[in-house]
């Protein structure tokens, strides 16, 4: 307990040891607005007026054309917000989002591209084979953790970086005809067809079933009761019989599954052809949706939204005004840095005492 | 022989970014503390340097401010984590996000501008005689002086971990804070510290690179260098003089990626298929990414086998909470 003397007050700063009902969404709240503030800080450094981005992207938001393409968005960020939060509740860091997806795309994009005879079957293959490489790339940095013991956080980055690159090389590989900088466009058949004019595709599909499958795993099934009680205590939970091995592995393999076809729904989707750099940092940001996500699949949802917004904010944004893209990841890291100061405060109470008279004191509470 | 004397000329400039952001992560973590977010703090250290020296300031001004920016970043990465107790693994990957972005956003407006990099000097009194050693001499003696200043800060590093009495609480603070607590060395402060030597190590590495390599910022300029070094740390065994070793075979790995470029491997008789596999080996991509296959491949290598339990801190990643806080 620490306290400090201020003139006739005495500030003692101790454990809460209730939370109020509100204090978790207040937290989460507060990050954004604060991070909004900072951001327009940062915007109005490149003499842009921050009202003027905000208007901008908010009532592009909020148009028909920013919604279909706010869903867009939300698929990839919901797989792979997930794919970074079943390990998490096992106490595992995947940082591997990004080796997933362009494991995921890659995989598809050549699928698509190798199967044109195959009717509809392709575009089935493309996602499947899509969810498999994943599951064979995420595999690796779960064995390793799991036989040797090697640091996850590190393997999932490295790897991740090399697949950024090994993505681009896969461009080069299937680069069409006339030397474009994109791959080949994928024959019709292995692209996924669309709502109406919008471009939401199959993939709207995968993540509603990649979501429900995430909340029954949790809900329902003993797997997701030892991973979390593996993540709440991993010795007590292998005293208790649980397998360590399985847990980690098989929450890899699962997020492996849900970032490979987060890649290849991107790419037989959106794109219909594999492109250089086609995910924008999901990855990292797919970390930030899972922490803020904690033990709540809805508070995942929440977070999926939001970032969701602001990749297609900023997008705006760079597209109208001179700001550069860097600014979507500026926010991503402050919001999270701003969630975990408000929690680290919310922690702790502050209690005022103040001397009234020579042996009273009254207590006025924060 | 000519090419692979060329090769080992860029391990050394690749070698001391990384060896001095690895030094620095070795004093904070040895204390217990994580610091995931080198790669942004050697991100605005390379830029803050590069700054300072576009502005007209000094190379050593610049040098100094990178120290002093990355500096009050570990700081705020101490606040969150030592006092507000923030789990040690995000707010990392947080501070190492956003220094990375804060540099690529603000050093839209400084890139394609070239410097005047630190100049190649011989070492003092011995450097004559070492330069003319031959083949070798002249590429692993004829350096920045921030090289050498790594180089010298290998020792200084080891001595003060494994022979001073900070040493010895910074290690206290690393494997027992709360014995440590009750015998007055206060775990709080020793982390603070430890990790305030982390930013100040990070940005020199950072400068070491702007100042001392390239010349010129460019977005993403440290190219996972941190994470790297983070890597290192481990493989060295949280230890300066292994960490030197460490750090030069990833420099030269670096280095592949320029030499290899230039290898003509078609001069050479092989098959079809064995000129396929050169041409998919020396591709350039793929030769960007031979630094992380080796990372990956040497973490497996050094934990195999061996029991890393015994040699890391016992309470890495572990915040320390005093009784009654």
């Amino acid at each position: 307990m620490k306290s400090v003397k201020i003139g006739d007050f005495d500030l003692q700063i101790r454990k809460r040891e209730e939370k109020g009902k509100f204090i978790n969404i207040g937290v989460v709240l507060g990050a954004v607005v604060s991070s909004f503030i900072l951001v327009g800080i940062v915007i109005s450094s490149y003499g842009v007026s921050p009202i003027e981005a905000f208007q901008l992207g908010f009532s592009y938001a909020l148009s028909p054309s920013g919604f279909s393409g706010l869903i867009v968005r939300m698929i990839p960020l919901l797989l792979v917000g997930l794919a970074v939060y079943i390990p998490l509740r096992a106490g595992l860091y995947n940082v591997a989002g990004g080796a997933g997806i362009y494991g995921g795309g890659i995989a598809a994009a050549a699928i698509g591209l190798a199967t044109p005879g195959a009717g509809r079957l392709s575009l089935l293959m493309a996602l499947t084979g899509g969810a498999i490489a994943g599951m064979v790339i995420l595999a690796i940095p779960g064995i390793l953790r799991a036989y040797w013991d090697i640091n996850e956080i590190l393997t999932t980055l490295l790897l991740s970086f090399m697949f950024v690159r090994l993505n681009n090389y896969a461009v080069t590989v299937m680069r069409g005809e006339g030397g474009t900088l994109t791959g080949e466009a994928l024959p019709p058949n292995a692209v996924s067809p669309t709502i109406g004019s919008s471009s939401i595709h199959i993939g709207l599909l995968i993540a509603i079933l990649g979501f429900v499958l995430a909340y029954f795993l949790f809900r329902k099934t003993a797997f997701g009761y030892e991973i979390d009680m593996f993540g709440d205590n991993p010795t007590a939970a292998v005293r208790s019989g649980i397998n360590r091995n399985k847990v980690i592995i098989g929450t890899f393999l699962l997020g492996g599954l849900l970032s490979g076809v987060a890649g290849a729904s991107e790419v037989v989707g959106l794109h219909g052809r594999l492109l250089p750099d086609f995910s924008p940092g999901y990855g990292f940001t797919a970390v930030a949706i899972a922490i803020i996500g904690r033990k709540n699949i809805y508070r995942v949802l929440g977070a999926t939204f939001l970032f969701a917004f602001v990749y297609i904010w900023g997008a705006r944004i760079e597209l109208l005004l001179p700001v550069p893209t860097a600014v979507i990841a500026v926010f991503e890291a402050t919001v999270i840095l701003f969630f975990l100061v408000g929690e680290g405060i919310v922690n702790y109470r502050v209690d005022v005492q103040k001397q009234t008279s020579a042996d009273e004191k009254e207590v006025i509470s924060v | 022989m000519s090419q692979f004397i060329s090769l080992l000329e860029l391990a050394v400039p690749a070698t001391t970014p990384l060896l001095l952001a690895c030094l620095g992560e070795i004093f904070s973590e040895r204390s217990g503390v994580l610091n995931l977010g080198i790669e942004g703090l050697m991100s605005i250290g390379a830029l803050t340097a590069i700054i300072v020296v576009l502005s007209g300031g000094g190379l050593w001004s610049g040098v100094i401010m990178s120290m002093v920016v990355a500096g009050v970043g570990a700081l705020v990465f101490a606040i969150l984590t030592i006092s507000l107790k923030s789990d040690q693994v995000v707010s990392g990957v947080m501070i190492a996000l956003l220094g990375v972005a804060v540099a690529n956003f603000y050093g839209n407006n400084w890139s394609g501008e070239t410097i005047t990099t630190f100049s190649q000097t011989k070492l003092p009194l011995i450097g004559d005689f070492l330069v003319s050693i031959p083949y070798i001499g002249e590429l692993l003696f004829m350096n920045t002086p921030i090289d050498y200043l790594a180089l010298i800060l290998v020792p200084i590093s080891w001595y003060i971990l494994f022979r001073t009495k900070l040493g010895l609480k910074i290690t206290a603070a690393g494997n027992e804070s709360k014995a440590a607590d009750t015998m007055g060395i206060d775990p709080i402060k020793i982390r603070y510290l430890t990790v305030v030597i982390s930013g100040l190590f990070a940005g020199l590495a950072g400068a070491a690179l702007s100042l001392g390599f390239t010349g010129y910022w460019t977005a993403n300029l440290i190219d996972s260098r941190g994470w790297i070094a983070i890597a290192i740390v481990i493989v060295a065994r949280w230890d300066p003089r292994k960490a030197l070793i460490g750090a030069f075979a990833f420099g030269f790995t670096y280095s592949l990626q320029f030499g290899l470029q230039g290898f003509n491997y078609e001069r050479l008789p092989l098959s079809d298929a064995l000129g396929n596999t050169y041409a998919f080996l020396f591709d350039p991509i793929i030769i960007s990414t031979y630094p992380f296959v080796v990372t990956i491949a040497m973490l497996v290598f050094f934990s195999i086998g061996t029991n890393t339990d015994l040699v890391a801190p016992q309470e890495l990643a572990k915040n320390y909470i005093r009784e009654g806080e």
